[in-house]
């Protein structure tokens, strides 16, 4: 019987199908990207379980998401090109092969499930350990006097509506109040309600309300907006603001981040729209920053940062981060990514880190290595074989 | 032995086809009517100068080349092909070396300025600025016929720079690319302006000793002497220093003018131990003069020289005497290249563009292909058997010339043999052509050897079409993320290995079903074995090749760009070829594929090949900028539908001989499909 269902789940058929289903899915997703942007094609193909009714092949056929196809492998993987498969020194390579190609599919999904991303920009002589997110933003509410100062985080995927007349509402243990999210836009900048291009009869909060920014398909380019409505718990509103940043002509006049105070029961709270932060076991100092371009041009040819990692224990390593070349300590990877290419030499210019915490950071490499041996064995035995029979009888052409 | 005369013909009917592509490619770079008289053209530059002035170190781009790879480029933007070739009256013709044109637009711009050197593939173009067109749609044109539409080109220009490049028609790439090329073409031709002109001292210029010239034109660097020693200058930089914005005194304007117009010719000053790497531009000279910067102490001389040199170029009576400057001219660039260690490199870069190994290489394999041809017609004839051999060390050499080719380029820029689009195509040939050359080592049979001389001359006719299209140096500097050896000799050699050997294994498919259909040799079942093992076994290395390489881009991604995996469409192009090699092999493992399925399957590979080989990079999309390309969409839609129709035409050979298998009207169609090998 339980050789029967391994039978059936790891059948070659199953492969077959997995293997086209994910090239069709790479395509679709591919294309998709020269519209959409990588964020979102990530979201409908790359790491969805199934994907949502706007992917659809066509408008009308629905897809499986990659996730569900490489999970289905990964059984049939398992159940075929491990267990079922027959062990002799001809299949090892086969053996082997297929093992990697399973800590292969690990590792993507420990990357999707724990990886932790985001950036550091930090000026030459100054230090940091705070790490904000590319792109997801979210509330942050504080009790800055209280005796739990801890912040609490909401996500944006918590709040992001369908539409901006949704609205959401949030609870934490020990809150004296509900917080009512509501209005929320993708992309927005906050505004006077004398701003002509606002819809007239636009929510608005003081003279201040939200414009709608077209969504950009870089995904980090955008800025959400929330209207937001403290009610108290016998249900009275007792204080409401729209959060965003403020954009003129493209720049961001005013971080929208700045905390919005306000007192329920005595107590005085702090709630802040922001883009996601967390912080690493160690500071990194920018002691210098060196970019060199090409003779006449624009053209970065290197630049690289010159860092000194300072531990809780207060001692100190210095290296160099720079471009194919990261930095790896303690479980976190920080990346040379950016820099400040606009400050005329001499100024006190900055360097942004890309930092990760991945813990399968190196299992591809582990893979790949035994998958080449695998596959090496493999054909070449294959080889050898073919070789030695064309000896016996050379081809009559 | 009966060979059906069917290979013959196809080989016949290509070699037809391959001729007329290239007489029509020539026919499309026919010379203009137009004919000049030998008394209105400039005198012809000595070989011994174009010798000197080809190996003059200039930087470009970021690269210091040689002067021949600087004006060989500028001259394929404009023009299409590389040289000048002028129609005297009277029959007969000149032609111009690059180097020959890009001196005769510096010193005798008013002659230069009527060559016929800008393509203009559609006349149309010319309509929307404004000007009346020559009667053939694609032709060439003298700069002289375009400068009545100048300002119309440039306004041209400055709106298409907000329409991004997809929405932008064929016309408008087109207008846009001539306004790039007449405003680059005018920064050459103005260069010795400042030198020709002089400068008019302002009537007002209260300082000696130029105060006494007040009013008169004195040579440029009599006026840049005469200015740095002034009152007048002292006071404006002590201004500027002190933040103060003044406005620059009169003949500072006219000086700065100069100086930036003189900015982007940077042949002219060798590096110095100050600046190692840096060949300042003109321009920079006077910026240092002024300001005191590391060149300025050679830049008056070195100005006077040129000054010297226009006014010889304007008597043509003194053109003994202009060669000799411009070839001391050129021996001292070459000497402080040579002193400062810069000049080995320029040496072989001159030499690789002269060599023209690809070229030689194509023309090479379409004369073996011919030759090829002719010895099929009687195969195993004496002289049919002696082409053969000819053809197989015919076909060593010529890979030989590609490898040497990429090698010369590997030790003129230091780094891996692929670091941009234009190296794959040589790259891919050599690696199909080793793979075949290895198959014909094996089977003997000819087959692997013509499908190795089929790919020399397609890939070598690719890399020149690409070339001349793309118009930009082949060795472009690398962006930062480029620039590690390490990944550039593991992870793209063997993505680019993979690519290969998957288009091979669809090649030896092809060649398999073209057989199947045209019902060749159909007793031959080792003709047969032969192709479904060399098909099937090339696609097993191409699966190893692309598995390795996708995982090791993976590895390189995760050490440059902080993700192993990111489904950035040139890694999903990869890893669509690797899952296409693992579903067809897997497709053979459960049954539902045998021969001729295999075959289908290993032909339709060369589409996904397409896709990541060229198709990602049109996307514009995702991390790999630095291979983004434009305008070849029909030409990758053309090539799809070649790919697919061999496929559909085996999927009906295929349902052709089951139905006459039921039908069981075809005795011998069952002997037809000799096991799955």
């Amino acid at each position: 019987m339980a050789d029967r269902l391994l039978a059936v789940l790891g059948s070659y058929h199953i492969a077959v199908v997995l293997f086209l289903l994910m090239i069709l899915l790479t395509l679709v997703g591919t294309f998709s990207q020269k519209t959409l942007g990588l964020y979102e094609s990530l979201r409908i193909y790359f790491v969805s379980w199934m994907v949502p009714r706007e992917g659809w092949l066509f408008g009308f056929i629905p897809l499986p998401g990659m996730a569900s196809v490489l999970a289905v492998m990964f059984v049939n993987l398992l159940a075929g090109g491990v267990l079922r498969i027959r062990k002799n020194w001809r299949t090892i390579g086969n053996v082997i092969a297929h093992l990697s190609m399973l800590g292969l599919i690990a590792a993507g999904a420990m990357s999707l499930w724990y990886k932790q991303e985001g950036h550091m920009r930090i000026f030459e002589g100054e230090s940091s350990n705070r790490v904000q997110a590319f792109q997801d933003w979210v509330l942050e509410v504080q009790e800055p006097g209280g005796a739990d100062r801890s912040i609490q985080i909401i996500r944006e995927t918590a709040f992001r509506t369908k539409s901006p007349g949704e609205t959401t509402v949030f609870h934490r243990g020990g809150w004296p109040f509900e917080l009512k999210v509501s209005g929320y836009q993708r992309n927005a900048t906050i505004t006077t309600t004398g701003d002509p291009s606002v819809v007239p009869g636009a929510r608005s909060v003081d003279g201040y309300t939200l414009r709608p920014l077209p969504v950009s398909p870089q995904h980090e380019a955008n800025m959400a907006g929330v209207f937001l409505d403290v009610v108290d718990l016998g249900g009275q509103v007792v204080a409401q603001t729209v959060l965003a940043q403020v954009i003129r002509q493209g720049e961001i006049v005013t971080r929208g981040d700045a905390p919005f105070s306000f007192a329920v029961g005595g107590r005085q709270f702090a709630v802040s729209l922001t883009r996601e932060t967390w912080e690493v076991p160690f500071s990194i100092r920018l002691d210098d920053f060196k970019a060199e371009y090409y003779p006449g041009t624009r053209k970065a040819k290197e630049y690289e940062s010159q860092v000194t990692r300072i531990s809780p224990d207060g001692s100190e390593t210095k290296f160099r981060i720079w471009m194919n070349n990261p930095l790896r300590d303690s479980g976190y990877v920080a990346y040379q990514t950016s820099f400040d290419d606009q400050s005329p030499p001499g100024q006190e210019r900055y360097s942004v880190l890309t930092v990760v915490k991945n813990p399968s950071d190196q299992w591809p490499l582990y893979s790949l290595l035994a998958a080449t041996a695998g596959l090496m064995i493999t054909f070449l035995t294959k080889l050898v074989r073919f070789l030695r029979r064309a000896a016996v009888s050379p081809s009559a052409v | 032995m009966k060979k059906a005369p069917v290979i013959p013909a196809i080989l016949m009917a290509l070699a037809v086809a391959a001729s007329a592509l290239y007489f029509s490619s020539k026919a499309r770079v026919a010379e203009p009517a137009r004919r000049f008289a030998a008394e209105q053209l400039a005198p012809e530059w000595t070989k011994e100068v174009i010798d000197i002035m080809e190996r003059v170190p200039k930087t470009d781009d970021g690269r210091t080349k040689s002067l021949h790879t600087f004006a060989y480029y500028e001259l394929l933007r404009n023009r299409a092909i590389p040289s000048v070739r002028l129609s005297l009256e009277g029959g007969g013709s000149r032609s111009l070396p690059p180097v020959g044109w890009f001196l005769d637009v510096l010193f005798y711009p008013e002659v230069a300025n009527r060559y016929p050197v800008f393509n203009v593939e559609d006349s149309d173009a010319l309509l929307q600025v404004g000007l009346n067109p020559h009667d053939k749609k694609r032709d060439k044109y003298a700069y002289e016929e375009l400068a009545p539409a100048r300002e119309q080109l440039i306004a041209a220009r400055t709106r298409l720079a907000e329409v991004p490049p997809e929405k932008q028609s064929r016309l408008d790439l087109q207008i846009n690319n001539l306004a790039s090329n007449v405003i680059r073409y005018e920064e050459l031709m103005h260069f010795l302006d400042f030198a020709r002109q002089g400068v008019a001292i302002p009537a007002d210029f209260p300082d000696e000793p130029l105060k006494s010239k007040a009013g008169t034109t004195v040579p440029f660097s009599e006026a840049l002497v005469g200015l740095k020693g002034s009152e007048t200058f002292a006071r404006f930089m002590a201004a500027a220093r002190s933040g103060d914005r003044s406005p620059m005194p009169e003949l500072l304007q006219k000086i700065d003018l100069v100086l930036r117009d003189t900015s982007r010719i940077s042949w002219y000053a060798p590096p110095t131990s100050a600046t190692p790497d840096a060949w300042v531009p003109a321009g920079g000279l006077i910026r240092d003069y002024l300001t005191g910067g590391p060149h300025g102490a050679a830049a008056i001389g070195q100005l006077q020289t040129l000054e010297k040199l226009a006014v010889l170029a304007a008597d043509r009576g003194k053109n003994g005497e202009l060669q000799a400057g411009v070839a001391a001219l050129g021996q001292g660039l070459v000497a402080a290249a040579q002193a400062s260690n810069s000049y080995k490199k320029v040496a072989m870069d001159r030499g690789y563009l002269k060599a023209g190994l690809f070229s030689w290489a194509k023309w090479g394999f379409t004369l073996l292909f011919l030759l090829m041809a002719v010895s099929w017609l009687a195969p195993s004839s004496r002289w049919g058997r002696g082409l053969g051999r000819l053809s197989l060390w015919g076909a060593v050499a010529g890979y030989g010339a590609i490898f040497v080719g990429i090698g010369w380029r590997v030790l003129i820029t230091g780094w891996g043999p692929i670091t941009n689009i234009y190296e794959t195509i040589p790259f891919i040939t050599l690696m199909a052509g080793v793979f075949a050359l290895g198959m014909e080592m094996l089977f003997k049979n000819r087959i692997p050897l013509i499908v190795a001389v089929c790919c020399g001359a397609a890939g070598m006719f690719l890399a020149g079409r690409y070339e001349a299209g793309d118009a930009a140096d082949t060795m472009p500097s690398l962006v930062a993320v480029l620039r590690s050896n390490y990944w550039l000799w593991t992870h793209v050699t063997s993505i680019n290995i993979g690519y290969a050997t998957v288009l091979l294994a669809a090649i030896f498919s092809m060649i398999y079903i073209f057989c199947r259909l045209f019902d060749i040799t159909r007793q031959n079942a080792a003709l047969f074995r032969m192709l479904t093992q060399s098909a099937y076994g090339i696609l097993c290395f191409g699966l190893v090749f692309s598995l390795v390489g996708t995982v090791l881009g993976g590895i390189w991604g995760n050490d440059s760009w902080g993700r192993f995996w990111g489904w950035d469409p040139k890694e999903n192009g990869a890893l669509v070829i690797v899952l296409w090699c693992l579903a067809v092999l897997h497709m053979r493992l459960a049954g539902w594929i045998r021969e001729i399925g295999l075959h289908v399957c290993t032909a339709f590979g060369a589409n996904f090949c397409l896709f990541s080989w060229w198709h990602v990079n049109l996307l514009n999309v995702g991390l790999h900028s630095y291979g983004f390309t434009q305008g070849l969409d029909q030409k990758l839609f053309l090539a799809y539908g070649i790919v697919s129709l061999v496929v559909l035409l085996g999927v009906a050979v295929k349902v052709l001989e089951g139905m006459a298998l039921k039908s069981g009207r075809s005795g011998g169609v069952a002997g037809v499909e000799p096991g799955a090998g």
